[in-house]
C-alpha cells in the first residue's frame, strides 16, 4: 500500500475528498434526520401510518 | 393526489372493481404502496452504496497507481468523474421526472423532482470544486472558461433554477409546472456536456472512457473508478428515495392536520 503522506499535491487531494465526505455526509444524515422525524409525526397523528409499515429502516 | 390517510390505505385490487389490471407507474401513485415499497428497496441501495462508495475510494486513494503525467493528483478523478456522472444522470432523472409529471400528471413525478434538484446542484457543486482542485495543480488555474466546466456550471445554474422556480409560485402546482418546463428545456444542455470536448477545442481532456469499450485507461484504474461511480450512484438513489419517502409522509401528514382543523372549525 502507498503511503498517503509521500503524495504530491496532498493538500488538494485531502482537500477533494473531504469536500466529497462532507457534502455525501450532509445529505446522508439530513435526508434521515428528515425520515425518522417524518415517520414519527405521522405515526403520533394517525395510528394506521403504523400499520401501513411507515418506518424509518 | 390524495394523501390522506384513508386513500394511503386503499387497497382495492383491480379483481375487485373489475378493471383490467395495470401495470404502469400509475399503481405506485397510493402513497401507502409507495411507502412501503421504498421501505423495501431502500436497504439494498444503501448497503450496496456504503460498500461499493468505500471500496472504489480505498482502492483509488491507496492501492492504484499514479499518472505518469499528473502524478497523485489523478485520485482526484475517483470522486469527481462519479460527480460529473451524476450531475448529468441526476439531470437526466430530473427531466424524466418532469416529463411525467407534464405528460401523464404522475403524482409522484412532481415530488420526485424536487427531491433530485438539491441533491442533484450539490454534486454538480461538488463536480466543479473538484474539478478546481485538480485543475489548479495540473493547469495552473482554478477555472478557465472551457467549453465543458461552462456547460457543468450551466448545468448547476439550471438546477438552482429548478429548485428557485418550484418555490416562487403561491400555488404549488403551477411552481412545479414552470419548474417542469425548465427542466424539459436544459435538457438541451446534456448532449453540449457530452461532446464539448470534440465539438471546441477545450482544455479539459477528451473522454478516457467510451461505452464501445475504447478505453485509454489502466485497468487498475479503470476498475476503482468504476466501483467509486456504482457506489455513488447508488447513494445517490438511496438519498433520494429517503427524501422522497420524507416528503410523501410529510404530506400525508399536512392532509390529515388540516382535515382534523377542519373537523375541529
Amino acid at each position: 500500500m502507498i503511503n498517503p503522506l509521500h503524495y504530491d499535491h496532498l493538500s488538494f487531494i485531502a482537500a477533494a475528498y473531504g469536500l466529497f465526505l462532507a457534502v455525501t455526509l450532509y445529505f446522508t444524515i439530513g435526508a434521515r434526520t428528515r425520515l425518522a422525524l417524518a415517520t414519527k409525526r405521522l405515526r403520533a397523528a394517525d395510528p394506521r401510518a403504523r400499520r401501513n409499515e411507515v418506518s424509518a429502516s | 393526489m390524495d394523501f390522506s390517510p384513508a386513500a394511503a390505505d386503499q387497497t382495492v385490487t383491480p379483481q375487485e372493481t373489475g378493471a383490467p389490471r395495470r401495470r404502469n407507474l400509475h399503481r405506485f401513485a397510493n402513497p401507502g404502496r409507495f411507502l412501503r415499497l421504498a421501505a423495501r428497496v431502500q436497504p439494498f441501495l444503501t448497503a450496496p452504496a456504503l460498500i461499493l462508495t468505500a471500496a472504489g475510494l480505498f482502492w483509488g486513494l491507496f492501492l492504484s497507481p499514479a499518472d505518469y503525467q499528473q502524478g497523485d493528483a489523478v485520485r482526484i478523478m475517483y470522486i469527481h468523474v462519479p460527480c460529473a456522472w451524476l450531475a448529468t444522470a441526476g439531470y437526466t432523472g430530473l427531466a424524466a421526472a418532469s416529463f411525467m409529471s407534464l405528460v401523464w400528471r404522475h403524482p409522484l413525478a412532481d415530488m420526485a423532482a424536487a427531491e433530485i434538484g438539491p441533491v442533484g446542484a450539490a454534486v454538480t457543486a461538488l463536480c466543479l470544486a473538484t474539478g478546481s482542485l485538480w485543475g489548479k495543480p495540473m493547469w495552473g488555474a482554478w477555472w478557465v472558461w472551457d467549453a465543458r466546466l461552462t456547460s457543468v456550471l450551466v448545468l448547476f445554474f439550471l438546477y438552482c433554477g429548478h429548485i428557485m422556480l418550484i418555490r416562487a409560485f403561491d400555488d404549488a402546482e403551477r411552481g412545479a409546472r414552470a419548474g417542469a418546463i425548465l427542466a424539459l428545456v436544459g435538457v438541451v444542455n446534456l448532449p453540449i456536456i457530452h461532446f464539448s470536448v470534440q465539438w471546441w477545442n477545450t482544455l479539459h481532456q477528451g473522454n478516457s472512457i467510451g461505452i464501445t469499450g475504447s478505453n485509454s485507461m489502466d485497468g487498475r484504474m479503470l476498475w476503482p473508478l468504476f466501483l467509486s461511480a456504482l457506489g455513488c450512484t447508488f447513494g445517490f438513489a438511496a438519498i433520494v428515495v429517503a427524501r422522497l419517502r420524507a416528503a410523501v409522509m410529510e404530506r400525508r401528514l399536512r392532509g390529515l392536520l388540516m382535515a382534523q382543523a377542519e373537523r375541529a372549525a
